[in-house]
């Protein structure tokens, strides 16, 4: 079928070697083992590892909190021309956008220190680099990526999951990188799903291999065959996920409500410029791809025909005999 | 309530981005993320609003911009601008002197 994985390596090292590979259109090479890149090439970013300190001197950009249920605490910092991160206390992220060099914290837990890598520092670069990081999870579908752009907790990831079982690539799983142009791109992000453990068994997600469990999240890594590569994929449209306790429907959306929530789940510092700049991107984005709005209950057993309507809806081109209208 | 002599202006930290051709824009406050969505006659009067008007100033500018203006377009742009001062989008004469 048009849009499904032919197969593709990444080339994740052994431990102690380079790793080389792309993410989120970065070419990254790094000193540490990293396990979700793909394979392919992008702008030159470097990972390294070392302790860091919150240097004397610095000042505080931005604190990100999160849910109450699910304390969570980001405080990015300003030295220089380089950034310092720090999420729940566990060491210092350096940044330097600048030289395109991320430096991570030592940590034994390989496995969440690469997850928290592709997330705020990685949007941090994003940003940089001028690219729109969205809180969303994002399918290949006909060569064409479908972003689900969800506040956590609406079962974007689990959406993205029912994908990769019905044999689509999943192209991100968390934050999607969208570079706005009249015909908008998607960099694919990290190869990986995070689900609550429940609905990683309740699925059938041959093609992944768990690769850390813990009491709210099983972590899959998805298998380099399911991978593909970290080229840029065209925009088809983005899809806002709203949960339902009645019926699975999916409608046009109002380019006034895309805007409003792909705002707010669009990455950006408390700048002025920054937040206009991230608005900017945000309406340039839905002037150019259509959207839909996505009603769905959480309910396992109507996934695959979620994915047949959505696929259906979102790419009619890709279903046979289908009609474009 | 909006008096004819009320001056009116664009709050500077609001945002404003034009829709495809037809669709009206939309306006962001970047510090507090109100939003408000307007139509071609929003967006027009949003446009009169990058100098200092009166509410009088504004209305006579408006009218010479719309073809057929409608009867209720004195109300309908009050209740447009006191809806853009709810979220912080515009100013009115006394927001400025507090």
């Amino acid at each position: 079928m048009a849009g499904r994985l032919e197969g593709s390596g990444t080339t994740t090292g052994a431990a102690g070697q380079a790793t080389v590979g792309s993410c989120y259109g970065f070419g990254v090479t790094s000193s540490v083992p990293l396990q979700f890149v793909r394979s392919g090439s992008g702008v030159p970013l470097q990972i390294a590892e070392e302790r860091l300190d919150d240097p004397p001197g610095s000042t505080r950009v931005a604190l990100f909190t999160g849910h109450p249920e699910r304390p969570f605490r980001a405080e990015l910092r300003q030295v220089g021309g380089e950034l310092r991160l720090q999420v729940n206390e566990e060491g210092w992220f350096g940044i330097d956008t600048g030289s395109g060099v991320v430096t991570m914290p030592p940590d034994p837990d390989e496995v969440h220190r690469e997850e928290r890598l592709w997330s705020y520092p990685a949007s941090l670069c994003l940003r940089a680099r001028r690219d729109l990081a969205v809180h969303a999870a994002a399918v290949e579908v006909a060569g064409q990526a479908l972003v689900f752009v969800a506040p956590g907790g609406t079962g974007k990831t689990t959406l993205a999951a029912a994908f990769h079982q019905a044999g689509y690539r999943v192209l991100a799983e968390d934050i999607s990188c969208c570079r706005v142009t009249s015909t908008p791109v998607l960099f694919p992000g990290p190869a990986l799903l995070r689900m609550r453990p429940d609905s990683a068994e309740r699925m059938d997600l041959t093609g992944t291999t768990v690769v850390a469990r813990d009491q709210w999240r099983s972590h899959l890594s998805i298998d380099g065959h399911r991978r593909g590569t970290g080229d840029p994929v065209p925009i088809g449209g983005v899809i806002l996920l709203k949960n339902s306790e009645k019926r699975d429907r999916l409608t046009p959306l109002e380019a006034s409500v895309a805007i409003r929530n792909l705002y707010a789940m669009s990455f950006k510092l408390p700048l002025k410029e920054d937040q206009a700049w991230c608005f900017s991107e945000v309406v340039g984005l839905v002037g150019a791809v259509p959207g839909w709005q996505l009603e769905r209950r959480r309910s396992y057993e109507t996934l695959p025909l979620l994915v047949e309507q959505i696929v259906a809806t979102c790419c009619p081109a890709s279903v046979p005999g289908a009609s474009s209208a | 309530m909006i008096e004819p002599d009320t001056r009116l202006r664009r709050n500077s930290e609001a945002v404003y981005r034009q829709l495809a051709e037809g669709s009206g824009g939309v306006v962001l406050h970047v510090g507090s993320a109100q939003y408000h969505g307007v139509n071609e006659v929003g967006g027009l009067i949003w446009s009169l609003l990058e100098e200092e008007v009166t509410f009088a100033q504004l209305l006579t500018s408006l009218r010479t911009r719309i073809d057929d203006p409608p009867a209720g377009l004195d109300e309908e742009a009050a209740e447009f601008l006191e809806a853009l001062r709810e979220r912080d989008l515009a100013q009115f004469d006394a927001g400025l002197d507090e």
